[in-house]
């Protein structure tokens, strides 16, 4: 697999503070990559370091197989744009002047890409109306905008959706699925918005006190997080049996439940276990959210 | 860094902080002009020479405030993190910077010499000086204000917060200007009283060879005087004031400053993380 983003023990300490500790993550070409973590976590900092906004103390990045110690570094640089925090736009200029702006920073000969651009994150109507006087939800999508103008394969998204009302929300949402296939545009995203980022990850990297704690793709979590009935019998061994027979798929917990990944006729299923000698003690539907798998993983101290 | 040049013009052009500088030093070379023409109604004669040292007191604050406004919006908008994360590097972004204040400010001082350019010829008479001192004293002007630039950029850099670096360059820009003031005050104290003839109980008493306490002797003076050369500030005062004594030395002062303080600033801002 080939990835657009490498780390390998990855660290950054402010004085005594360690933010990111020995921290490894790959992202995959072509993924939206969800990076998940509580407040403090190290998802910023992370997103600083990639960026060039800040040095590791220790440990390396790759940036499209290039080394963040190697000189030409920079050209894996422009092929990336960058959302980090707040969006990064001169506030006293238009939509139009902030992208010519980073146009002339990117030594981009014409501006005749601007339109388009515009119209990609919907401010193609916002005429000389000064950055200051958008909504945040405009700001953000300017910044995105911004962040696009050098035409790149790697876009990293800090908190996209961070206090946006439901409809920029998904206005953010629909724009990074856009850019994503129909651009083929490499994203990392962090944020604490699980349920969001549900809607949009391909990989996930769950990050808690500065260390990778997992990272799986959209799949294997959906298996991991995957409906099932947890039932309590009497005896799990007759459950197994009974379970069997109507071809269904299971995974016994103890002598007493189980999980079965199906939906099940009841009353098939209590005939047979009675036929077996098994009573059912108590059934309930379960479905792990991505919250939960995180709570699950970093434990539930605090929020994410 | 011609692509960050290119950007940072782009955006002075139309930044109001520059033009209202610009404004300001017309407006200031107007006025120098109108109190010359004034002064040779009255009989006091003025030299064009005189005209081209006038504004540096004013020049000490051009630094201050333009990259407090300019070159402070990068980091209050977060757009310089836009020039690092597409690949430009810290000595480009800094360098950028500098060459940034240096032309504002030059064109600035350059608007200051327009009304004296048009006016200065028919109210003053002559040069006043030799035309290789006056260019001595313009050249030690601009590198004056080059070395204030620098020591202004040098704060943009690495003060991340605009509102606390308007308040520091203003400060320090205020706080030179006084304390210069103060060291050109001590260095003009005469040595001896002005003469003057007094009556002490029947008796006349000559003081005119009566010593000044204040005045500043020895090993003290040298210190004094170098605070004046050295220091931009005390530079600007010298200027304007026409107390230079040491011109050469205060432009070599001022390569100085310009050098230690970029190379200084340069190796900060490579360091510094950025939010």
């Amino acid at each position: 697999m080939e990835y657009v983003l490498q780390t390998a023990g990855l660290t950054k300490r402010y004085r005594d503070f360690t933010a990111l500790d020995k921290l490894t993550m790959n992202v995959p070409r072509g993924a939206i990559y969800g990076l998940v973590g509580r407040n403090g976590a190290g998802k910023t900092t992370l997103i600083r370091l990639i960026c060039g906004l800040q040095r590791p103390t220790a440990g390396l990045y790759m940036l499209y197989g290039r080394k963040h110690t190697d000189r030409d570094i920079s050209l894996s640089r422009r092929r990336m744009g960058a959302v980090v925090e707040t969006p990064s736009i001169y506030l006293d200029m238009s939509a139009v002047d902030n992208l010519k702006q980073q146009y002339r920073v990117l030594g981009l000969p014409s501006f005749e890409g601007i339109p388009e651009l515009l119209a990609l994150v919907g401010l193609e109507d916002t005429g000389k109306k000064k950055a200051r006087h958008f909504s945040l939800g405009m700001k953000q999508r300017l910044g995105i905008a911004v962040a696009l103008a050098g035409d790149p394969d790697f876009l990293v998204l800090d908190e996209p959706v961070n206090g946006l009302d439901p409809q920029g929300i998904i206005e953010i949402r629909e724009l990074i699925l856009r850019l994503n296939r129909e651009r083929q545009i490499t994203v990392l995203i962090s944020s604490h918005i699980l349920d969001e980022l549900s809607r949009l990850a391909t990989h996930y990297g769950f990050i808690d006190g500065g260390r990778m704690v997992k990272e799986l793709s959209a799949a294997q979590l959906e298996a991991a997080c995957r409906k099932c009935v947890r039932l309590t019998v009497t005896d799990t061994a007759a459950l197994a049996r009974a379970l069997d027979g109507m071809g269904a798929e299971y995974k016994i917990l103890d002598s007493e439940t189980a999980d079965v990944y199906q939906k099940i006729p009841v009353s098939r299923l209590t005939a047979a276990l009675a036929a077996q000698g098994c009573e059912l003690v108590d059934m309930q539907e379960r479905d792990e959210s991505l919250e939960s798998y995180f709570v699950s993983l970093v434990g539930g101290g605090r929020h994410a | 860094m011609r692509d960050l040049l290119r950007a940072g013009f782009s955006r002075m052009w139309r930044a109001p902080v520059f033009w209202l500088g610009v404004a300001v030093m017309v407006c200031c070379g107007g006025l120098v002009c109108q109190n010359a023409y004034d002064g040779s109604r009255r009989g006091i004669v003025y030299f064009m020479g005189d005209l081209c040292r006038y504004h540096c007191v004013v020049t000490v604050f051009l630094p201050a405030v333009f990259c407090a406004l300019f070159l402070g919006t990068e980091y209050e908008h977060g757009t310089i993190r836009n020039k690092l994360v597409a690949g430009k590097s810290r000595p480009a972004v800094y360098f950028s910077s500098l060459i940034l204040s240096l032309a504002a400010c030059f064109l600035m001082i350059g608007a200051y010499f327009v009304p004296v350019v048009i006016a200065g010829p028919f109210v003053t008479e002559g040069l006043g000086m030799t035309p290789g001192m006056l260019a001595l004293i313009l050249g030690g002007e601009l590198l004056m204000a080059a070395a204030l630039c620098a020591l202004c950029t040098l704060g943009s850099m690495l003060i991340s917060r605009k509102a606390l670096l308007a308040v520091v360059l203003l400060l320090a820009a205020v706080g030179g200007v006084v304390f210069s003031a103060t060291v050109e005050g001590r260095l003009a104290e005469p040595e001896f009283y002005p003469g003057i003839m007094m009556t002490v109980d029947g008796e006349q008493v000559d003081t005119s060879h009566m010593e000044n306490p204040s005045y500043v002797r020895g090993w003290a003076r040298e210190i004094y005087q170098f605070a004046a050369d050295f220091l931009p500030t005390g530079q600007a005062l010298e200027y304007n004031l026409g107390t230079y004594v040491h011109p050469a030395a205060m432009c070599l002062y001022s390569l100085l400053i310009l050098t230690a303080s970029t190379a200084g600033g340069l190796a900060a801002f490579r360091r510094k993380d950025l939010k």
